[in-house]
């Protein structure tokens, strides 16, 4: 059943399911399932995101979205369906897409600089020498200046602020040259006022045309600040603006009996 | 002065016990670093166990131990990865069961033989000063080998014991990396054993580079100053155990814990460096 490599060549220029002909299809998923040990973690997922589109993949814990993510990325198989990711099958499409991790699957103890880890972002298993040391350091250099972290270069990624690290994993995106952007649980240990500097800041990637999804299990105050959402509990419960897509009925099947307290939670408006 | 330096190494075994010993010295730290961070010392104890049977094969044989050491050392760290890769078994499981089974099979081959020119002794706790010139050689291969290595795939080693997953997606291949690391773990273990013994391998292994890391706040750089840690360890060691008649590799392991608690005493008064890590 196992169909990830064999799936046809789609044209790039092939149209995304929802935008019909506005709009170019980076991601597609139809009908995709993920079983662990017999229990589908993911149930006929099919959704699309665009070409230059900021896009937030939320759910509950557990409700797959890592898993998606790895799905899209090529690291996991699907057992139905498909995925295509630029029109082609996620393992014949590694290279274009950088995946951010969330912060539990990053060993710290590795005590790497700023500049260090943005560099590892210029590695790859067909380079094994690297570019030279000067093309290398101006790379890095205009990554991290994008970002806004050159000043930071020299501290360490372990002592740095979430909102800070998240910074530098997007310089090291920037540095892989990617297309397209998956941050896992990207405000997880960010605090309020970094998580609006991060997301104005992928704001400015998407209008560059940078492809951009973020799983998060609680978009809270940001939801505004994204073209789209993707309600995810195993399947896709809801796609569509941050304004339609959150229905109490959808939040009802995101988040169990008590949907209440994700409505109208925003900065100073704390559903009352 | 000079000639307390000079003096042990007017006998040719003490120049090829220098020329190993130093070997070890460079190459434990270095693999070390990686080991300390990844949380992989036990491994590093197990495989230096797990040879057992290669070393008593090719004392059976007639021939070099690292003749039978090195192909033991690969096919364990194959098999470790295997295990752990593809078996979806937990890497202390993996580890402990590799470890236990085939030294406990190492054991009872060499008391089966019984007639062997080299005592359990020697094998668990070293024996420097009989390393012959082909051992000297083939060490000297063995650490150039993995030291090419090492600083070829240093970035990509990196990134995929930083950040697993990026690390794939980013298209490298975390199996064979794993793979080579393990396998090149593997060679240098045979190379400290000869030094050390298979008890001690791990002391060499993982304190020189345990002790940097918590002066050094940088990786690379703490990588560096263990080499020079265990560097001092092996040499000192050896003229210590020359010039008071100790058996040299508990004397080398000694030199370098007391180095470790240096720089934790130096962390924990002097430094502002965070290693809580390291604990």
């Amino acid at each position: 059943m196992k169909n990830q490599g064999k799936a046809p060549e789609l044209d790039v220029e092939d149209r995304c399911l929802k935008c019909g002909l506005n709009c170019i299809c980076v991601i597609r998923a139809v009908g995709a399932c993920v079983e662990f040990n017999g229990n589908l973690v993911l149930d006929d997922v099919t959704f699309s995101v665009g070409k230059g589109v900021l896009s937030a993949l939320v759910g509950p814990n557990a409700g797959g979205k890592s898993t998606l993510f790895n799905a899209i990325a090529g690291i996991q198989d699907i057992v139905h369906g498909s995925i295509f990711v630029n029109g082609r099958s996620p393992k014949d499409s590694k290279g274009s897409i950088s995946y951010i991790p969330q912060r539990e699957n990053v060993n710290w103890r590795f005590s790497l600089t700023g500049q260090e880890v943005v560099d590892l972002g210029l590695v790859k298993n067909n380079s094994l020498l690297g570019f030279s040391r000067k093309a290398s350091l101006e790379k890095v250099r205009s990554a991290l200046e994008r970002v806004d972290m050159w000043d930071y270069k020299d501290q360490l990624i372990s002592e740095m602020s979430g909102g800070q690290r998240q910074r530098v994993f997007i310089a090291r995106a920037l540095c892989q040259e990617a297309n397209i952007l998956l941050l896992d649980e990207a405000f997880s240990g960010v605090d309020v006022a970094s998580q609006f500097g991060l997301i104005d800041m992928l704001r400015e990637l998407k209008d560059q045309g940078k492809t951009i999804l973020i799983a998060t299990h609680d978009l809270n105050t940001l939801a505004d600040r994204f073209d789209e959402v993707i309600c995810l509990n195993r399947h896709v419960c809801a796609q569509g603006s941050p304004d339609t897509a959150f229905t109490p009925a959808v939040l009802e099947e995101l988040y169990g009996s008590h949907p209440g307290m994700f409505l109208d939670h925003s900065l100073g408006h704390h559903h009352d | 002065m000079i000639n307390i330096i000079l003096e042990p190494f007017q006998y040719d075994f003490m120049l090829r016990a220098l020329f190993v010993s130093s070997m070890v010295g460079i190459i434990c730290p270095i693999l070390g670093a990686y080991v300390v961070i990844r949380g992989m010392g036990f491994m590093g104890d197990a495989m230096a166990h797990a040879v057992m049977p290669g070393i008593v094969i090719a004392l059976i044989l007639g021939l070099s131990p690292f003749l039978g050491s090195v192909p033991m050392a690969i096919v364990v760290a194959v098999s470790v990865g295997y295990l752990i890769h593809k078996k979806n078994v937990s890497v202390d499981t993996a580890v402990g069961v590799m470890f236990a089974g085939l030294f406990s099979f190492g054991l009872v081959l060499m008391s089966l033989v019984g007639d062997l020119t080299v005592s359990v002794e020697d094998i668990l706790l070293g024996q420097i000063l009989g390393v012959s010139k082909v051992d000297m050689l083939i060490s000297f291969v063995l650490t150039v080998l993995v030291l090419v290595a090492l600083v070829t795939f240093h970035k990509q080693l990196i990134f995929s014991g930083f950040d697993p997953v990026g690390s794939v997606v980013a298209g490298l291949n975390a199996g064979a990396l794993n793979y080579m690391f393990l396998i090149l773990l593997g060679i240098s273990i045979v190379v400290t054993l000869h030094v050390v013994g298979v008890v001690l391998v791990v002391g060499l292994l993982i304190t020189p580079a345990a002790a940097s890391q918590m002066v050094m706040r940088r990786f690379t750089r703490a990588m560096l100053l263990g080499i020079i840690f265990g560097l001092f360890s092996t040499v000192t060691g050896l003229y210590v155990s020359y010039y008071f008649d100790l058996p040299s590799g508990p004397v080398m392991t000694l030199i370098s814990f007391a180095i470790f608690l240096c720089c934790a005493i130096y962390e924990r008064f002097f430094s502002q460096t965070q290693t809580s890590h390291l604990m």
